[in-house]
This record gives C-alpha cells, structure tokens and sequence, in this order.
C-alpha cells in the first residue's frame, strides 16, 4: 500500500524513544486523501514535537501543524473522553467558538449534542478494544451559523486509541473530516442524475454515443429499452438488430443522414422503428459531434405519443373541417350559445331564416330572435340542457329581424368542453313556417274535398225530389182552374226557383258550365235580389238597389251572380230586423295597381259590423262567424271567383255601437283574361 | 212575340227567377206558334231509365207521345217500327247513361238524344245533342227538347231531299 502522508505525534515522555514511532497505513478516505495514523502515548499534546531523527523541513512546531490541518483534529482523554486538546477546525465543525467549551470537559458534557450520533458509542468501543475505528460519512447533527442552528454535517471519522507506555489505551485520537459540502452535493448530483434518469425515461429519450472512426456504440439503458436491444450484447449485434428495425422505407434516409452528419457534424432526424415489443415507434434523433473528437453525442425521442397526437389532431382538424363545411352547408339554422344565452357561433342559414347576420348575433343574447312570452321556456329549456338533460325537439316560434314571426322545429343538444362538462348549447333550427303552410293548404284541401263530396251527395239526394216538386206542380199549374190555386201554385214555384238556385250555390259549388261573356252587374243583381226578397221580409230588411252607371264587362256569369248572392246573403244574416242593405252599381277605377276601369258593387249593412281580427279570416276557407248555419266558404270561394275574374274585393266596416255598418266593395275590370269556358271554381 | 224573345232564357245561363216566372205564363198561354204546336202534337218520345222525377207526364202534359222503354230490345224494337220516335230521352241515373241507347238511336236513324242530367259532371258530355241540367224548370226543358226536335225534323228533311236528289240525279245517270 502505498504512503502517501505520514502523520508522527509523539509525547514528550516517550520522545527519544524510537520504538514508540510506528506508521499505520490508512486506507483511502473518501476524498482520496491517505493518512496514516500512528499511536500515541504522549497525553499533553502540547508538548508535541518532532520525532527524534525527524527533521522539522517546515520550522514549525507538531502542535502548530496539527493545528493546521485540514481535518478537524481533537484528543480524548480518560475513559470519560475528556477533551485535551482541539484544533480550530473542530471547534469549527462541532459549532463552537470558544476551546474552553471543550477543553477539559468529557465529550458528554461538552457535546450533548451528539448523544444520538452513536459517536459514544463507538468511543467505548474503540476505548475497550483498542482498535482504530473509521467511520465514514458519518451523519451528525450540530449546531452551526449564527444565529445557533441545528444542522445535518457529514463527516468520515477516524476514532484512534492512544496508548500509555504499559499500553494500555489511555485516550482517543479524533480526526474528522468535514464532508459535508461534499456530501451534499454529490447527493445533488446524484439526485440531479437520478431525476436525469427519471426524467429521460418519462420522456422516453436514449442517449447516445458513437465513434464512427471507431464504429463503436454506448448506448443508454433507456436508449436500450427503446430499442429493444440487450444491454450485454456486442456493439455489433446491437447494430444489427438495431439496423434491421428501422422501418424499410425509411432506412434510405436514415442511412443517409448517418453518413451525412459525418461531414456536417450534425444529426438531426426522424425515422420509424418498429420495435420487437412495441410495434412501430417514432424516433426523433439528435446528435452532434463532440468538441475536437470524432465521436458524437446524441439523444434519441420516442415521438410516437406526439406523432399520434398530431395525427390524430390532424383528423380531428379534417373532421372539424368537414362538420364546418357541413354546418356552413346546412340548411337548417345551427346556432352555438353558452349557458348565459350569449350566441357563440351564427352559421349563414341562420343568416338567412332569421335576417340577423353573424356579426350582430355573435356575442349577444338570443333572446334577440325569442319571443317576449317564450323566455320563461328558454330560461327552463337551457336549465334542463345545462343540468345535462336530454331534450327532445319541439316545435316553437322565433321573431325573425324584420319583426315576422317564424314557426321552427327546434332541437338543443349540449356542447362539452374537453372535460366533459357542459359549456354551452347548440341549437338546430329548421323554418316550418313553409311547411305549416303547406300542411294547412292540404288539411283544407282535405276538408273541402269532404266538404264536396259531401254536398254532391246531398245536392243529388236534394235536387232529385225538388226537381220532381217542381215538374209536380208545374203540371198541377197546368191543370189548375181556379185562379186562387194557380197564384198559390204560381208562389210555390217561385219559392221552388229560389231552392234551386240555393241549392246549386250552397250545396252544388256551383260548377259554372258555360263560359264568359259580355254582363252587366244590372241584370244579375235585380232578379237575384228579388230571389232574396222573402228572406228579406221576414226581418223586415229594407233592400235599396241603385244601379248608377251599368258598364258591360266580361264575367261568367253563373259565378258572378253566387258571387253577389254571397254577400247579399251574409249581409241579410248580419242586419238585424228593420235593418238596411244598399246595393249600388257603378262605373269605377281600381283603387290601386293599374287603376283599371271597371265597374263597382258594394253591398252596405248597418249590421254590428266586423271586429277587425275577424276581418283578417274572412276569406280563409272554414272560417265562419255564422256557427250554426254557415259553411265558412261563401267569403272563400267568392274571393277564388274574384281572383278569376282578376278581380278585387274591399270591405270596410265600424263596430261602434249605434254606427256601426259594413260595406264590401267588389271590383271587377272591365276586360279580364276571366275563365275562358269550362272550368269550375271549386 | 218580342217579349218571348227578350225574356227566353241566355243559352248561356240558368234561368233566373223573374225569368222564370216570366216564362212559365207565356208558356202557359195560348201564344205558342202553329209550327211548335205541331211538334207536340206530332211527336214521339222513347224515354229510357227511371222517370223518378216525373218528367214523362210533362212531356205527355205537353202533348208529346211518350213510351217508355226498359231495355235496348225495347228501344230496337221502336226503332224498326212504322212510327219512328223523333228523339230518345235519356235520364241519367247517377251520371250512368246508357250508352248503348246513345249508340243505337243514332246509328239506326240518327234520332236527337236528349239527357236529362242529374251532375253536374254529364252537362258537358258531347255524346247526347241536349243535356238538360239539373233543377232545369219545366218550361226551359220542354222549349228546349222543342227546338231540338224541331231541329232535327227540318235536318232529316234536308237530308231526305237531298237522297231523293241523289237518287234522281243517279237514275237519270
């Protein structure tokens, strides 16, 4: 073993005695330094001086060098380890300013401290057997700094019994050397690697070496894992497995780069690797040759999970794409809301059913196209989606930006966030205005195709006995000889005339099978109203006609004449008794459009009038304000045979009790492309 | 005479009521003409299908001579007598007029076919030389089967004329 110190302490008794010297080689302490110990049979140690026949080259007195040393340095006397003597680096290291805290006292009393450390307990030990004792980073807890505070301090200890001259161990030589800088960051670095370690591992990243002069490999363990290569085969082997799991396709470029980052000194690419227990992996290696050497040093990242994320990114970027293209091309109205009501997102149908652009949309409440009367629903509506509830869709109104009122199916499903929760809605919206429309027009198509089936049978059960009355009395008329019967059978045709004509109009929709031609409004109105005169007297109506100006025009007349029959009829249920009916014919321009020349009739009441929300529904087929004995398609079918004739009609009426009157004025243009031949109303 | 033609009935309308009236007394009055008088005196009516609107005993009323056929052999055997009809009435039991009967009485002798319809549907049925519509008084119809009657009368007469010309003008050939 090699001596690398020697360290001589010699007391002053025993100082001629050369037998007293011996040298104890030490082993290696933690910082590589040697010191070889040698016993010590001097108790005063400050009478230290050089051995006999060693020359002080220093000039220096044994004390001072101890004193010196770079080792905290203390002797113990006794069996009760009585300090003797310290050098300043242990007072340092046991946090004490003043020797006179140790000297002369037992190591129990001076350092209580240490009672836990174990140190007592070595002492006896090396006290009892008289064996040098090491100790190495040794963990004692002392104070240290000002102000006074406990700290961990490492140290290797090395505990040397000293002889008497009968050898009889007499003390104990302390050395200690402070390691605690040393310790602790040689922990750092081991923790620092450690975390290196973890870290490189988490991330998946292998280090690398390589000598391409050499062609020699070192790589990591993590480097191996991610290859799937045995740490314990050779260089070559390793190679080879590794090379011939680079994905074929991919071998040309990374064989390529390898060679390349020979003349540029840097590595830098991506490759797959389809490792034997992982499939195919991504790798991302990175390298570069190390400072005045041959060798390069690198880094290899498995990128698979970012590889996968980034494509899968790359889908969900497709699909996001393609559901944007699918809402922008949609046509139903698709709206994004959060869970205020505050618009999210405004897709362009949404522009077109409801009028508002996205821009005056986005970031204001819906509530801009929601109906006063309907925010109670929406405010549930949105707390049940917000709750997570399902909800099914339902049909509603919504105001679109020019006021009108729109019907929409309506469907709201909860938009999530990437943590599942709930963070807004999203609301589909289809315009079935069109359709309700269209649904209604059938439901009355239906309903006037019963309506006439209906009254074409009862029209053929009717007109079959009435028309037989008629042939009955016609005969009776003929066979008639007293004058009384025959005005008696004279008035019951004429009430038989009226049944017919009132058969074909109520019951018959009369199908007019003639086609246009030159009328008067004159020739139809007198004999009609003298068709409703009984009616008339019954409520003891009067009917005023003033034919003012006659103009002929072009008309069909059956249709004209139930045209006029119509409103002559509701006019006479609307008047109370003793009412008045005006009937006036004159030549006249329209009122609006063309202002065509035509010819005017107006039917005047001074009934109770029309409220004006019936108004509105009058010429809507079915709708009737004669409950018991109206149809409700008097008013429609008049307002079909006015279109035909393009034609209009007006009514104006007052609900004022005691003036109240109505007045509906038909005009029909004096040359109209009116019906040619055939075609019925109905 | 001109009061007839001011209030006869527009072809192209229904009666109306102050129309009617009117009609019904010149009909009834003794101011029928010579030439019409002889139509009803004269002529004869095949009326086939059910008259449940009595209408056969204002034809008889007005003079006409009316048999009543329940079959096409009836109606063949009419056809072939000495004394042809000069017209087939047809009444049209729930717009199902026997075309047989159309057929028959104009391919034997060309006889006017006269429907007495009950829909509206039959007015316009081209195969009958007069459709009478429904709730048609009795003074219109029977002016009307008048006229057609005499009608066609003075059309078989031309045509009779015409044949005999022909046949002259053959022989002399």
């Amino acid at each position: 073993m090699r001596v690398a110190n020697t360290l001589l302490v010699k007391t002053v008794d025993s100082i001629d005695s050369k037998d007293a010297w011996e040298t104890v080689p030490r082993e290696e302490s933690n910082f590589g330094a040697r010191a070889h110990m040698i016993p010590v049979h001097e108790q005063r140690l400050h009478n230290l001086k050089n051995p006999p026949g060693e020359q002080d080259t220093t000039g220096v007195p044994l004390r001072e060098l101890l004193a010196q040393a770079p080792t905290a340095i203390a002797v113990l006397r006794g069996s009760d380890y009585r300090f003797s003597y310290v050098n300043d680096l242990y007072m340092q290291a046991v946090g004490r300013t003043e020797t006179s805290d140790l000297l002369g006292r037992t190591i129990r009393e001076a350092l209580p401290e240490l009672e836990d450390s174990g140190i007592f307990q070595l002492l006896d030990e090396v006290y009892r057997t008289g064996s040098t004792h090491r100790k190495c980073d040794l963990k004692v807890t002392l104070p240290k700094g000002s102000p006074r505070k406990s700290e961990d301090q490492y140290f290797d200890f090395v505990l040397q019994p000293t002889f008497d001259l009968s050898g009889k161990c007499e003390g104990i030589f302390v050395l200690a050397v402070d390691l605690t800088d040393r310790v602790l960051s040689r922990r750092a670095v081991e923790m620092s690697e450690e975390r290196l370690r973890l870290a490189q591992e988490a991330a998946q990243i292998g280090t690398w070496e390589w000598d391409p002069i050499e062609d020699k490999r070192t790589l990591s363990a993590q480097m191996h894992r991610m290859y799937g290569t045995d740490p314990e085969a050779s260089d070559q082997e390793i190679y080879r497995f590794w090379s011939s799991h680079v994905f074929p396709q991919d071998w040309p470029h990374v064989s390529l780069a390898m060679a390349e980052c020979q003349r540029t000194g840097e590595m830098d690419l991506e490759y797959r690797y389809d490792h034997p227990e992982m499939s195919l992996r991504h790798h991302h290696a990175k390298g570069r040759r190390m400072m005045g050497t041959s060798r390069f040093f690198g880094v290899v990242i498995d990128i698979t999970d970012r590889k996968w994320r980034e494509e899968s990114l790359r889908d969900r970027e497709r699909e996001f794409r393609s559901l944007a293209a699918i809402v922008e091309s949609s046509d139903d109205a698709i709206v994004g809301k959060d869970l205020n009501g505050t618009v999210t997102s405004w897709n362009p149908c949404a522009e077109r059913v409801f009028g508002y652009q996205a821009e005056e949309m986005i970031g204001n409440s819906i509530r801009k196209i929601i109906p006063p009367e309907l925010y109670p629903d929406e405010d549930r509506i949105m707390s049940a989606v917000a709750r997570g509830e399902r909800t099914e869709h339902f049909e509603t109104m919504r105001i679109r930006k020019d006021g009108v009122r729109i019907e929409v199916s309506l469907t709201l499903s909860p938009v999530f966030n990437e943590l599942g929760e709930i963070q807004g809605v999203a609301s589909i919206s289809r315009d079935i205005s069109q359709q309700r429309r269209v649904e209604k027009a059938l439901n009355t198509s239906e309903r006037l195709a019963t309506v006439g089936r209906l009254a074409a049978t009862i029209a053929h059960e009717i007109n079959n006995p009435l028309e037989a009355v008629m042939n009955l009395v016609y005969l009776a008329q003929g066979s008639m000889t007293d004058a009384e019967g025959k005005v008696f059978l004279g008035q019951a045709q004429e009430e038989l005339a009226r049944m017919a004509l009132l058969t074909k109009q109520t019951l018959g929709f009369y199908r007019e099978n003639k086609g246009a031609r030159s009328l008067t409004l004159g020739e139809l109105v007198i004999p009609l109203v003298a068709v409703f005169s009984a009616r008339a007297r019954n409520k003891q109506i009067l009917i005023e006609t003033d034919i003012r100006e006659n103009p002929t025009f072009v008309g069909i007349p059956g249709e004209i004449r139930q045209l006029f029959a119509n409103l002559l009829n509701n006019s006479i249920d609307a008047v109370r008794d003793h009412g008045r009916i005006l009937i006036r014919v004159s030549a006249a321009n329209e009122y609006f459009g063309e202002k065509r020349a035509g010819v005017r009739l107006s039917v005047c009441d001074n009934g109770p009038g029309i409220a004006p929300e019936t108004r509105k529904n009058l010429f809507e087929p079915f709708f009737t304000t004669k409950r018991d004995v109206g149809t409700g398609l008097g008013l429609w079918v008049s307002s079909n045979i006015l279109r035909k004739h393009e034609g209009s009609i007006r009514v104006r009426s007052s609900v004022t009790p005691g003036k109240s009157w109505t007045v509906f004025s038909v005009f029909l243009p004096l040359k109209s492309k009116a019906a040619p031949a055939a075609p019925g109303i109905v | 005479m001109l009061l007839r033609v001011k209030f006869r009935p527009h072809p192209a309308e229904d009666i109306s009521f102050s129309q009617l009236c009117i009609c019904a007394m010149l009909c009834l009055s003794d101011t029928k003409s010579a030439e019409q008088a002889t139509v009803m005196r004269t002529a004869r009516i095949i009326q086939f299908g059910e008259d449940i609107c009595h209408r056969l005993k204002v034809l008889k009323g007005a003079g006409y001579v009316v048999a009543k056929c329940e079959s096409i052999t009836e109606i063949e055997s009419w056809l072939h007598s000495s004394e042809p009809p000069d017209a087939v009435v047809v009444m049209d039991e729930f717009g199902k007029a026997s075309r047989d009967a159309v057929f028959l009485a104009k391919g034997e002798l060309s006889l006017p076919v006269i429907l007495f319809a009950t829909t509206e549907e039959s007015h316009t049925d081209s195969s009958f030389d007069l459709v009478i519509p429904v709730l048609t008084s009795p003074e219109t119809w029977l002016a009307r089967i008048e006229e057609t009657i005499t009608r066609s009368r003075s059309l078989r007469g031309e045509h009779d004329r015409h044949a005999q010309k022909d046949l002259q003008l053959a022989g002399q050939a």
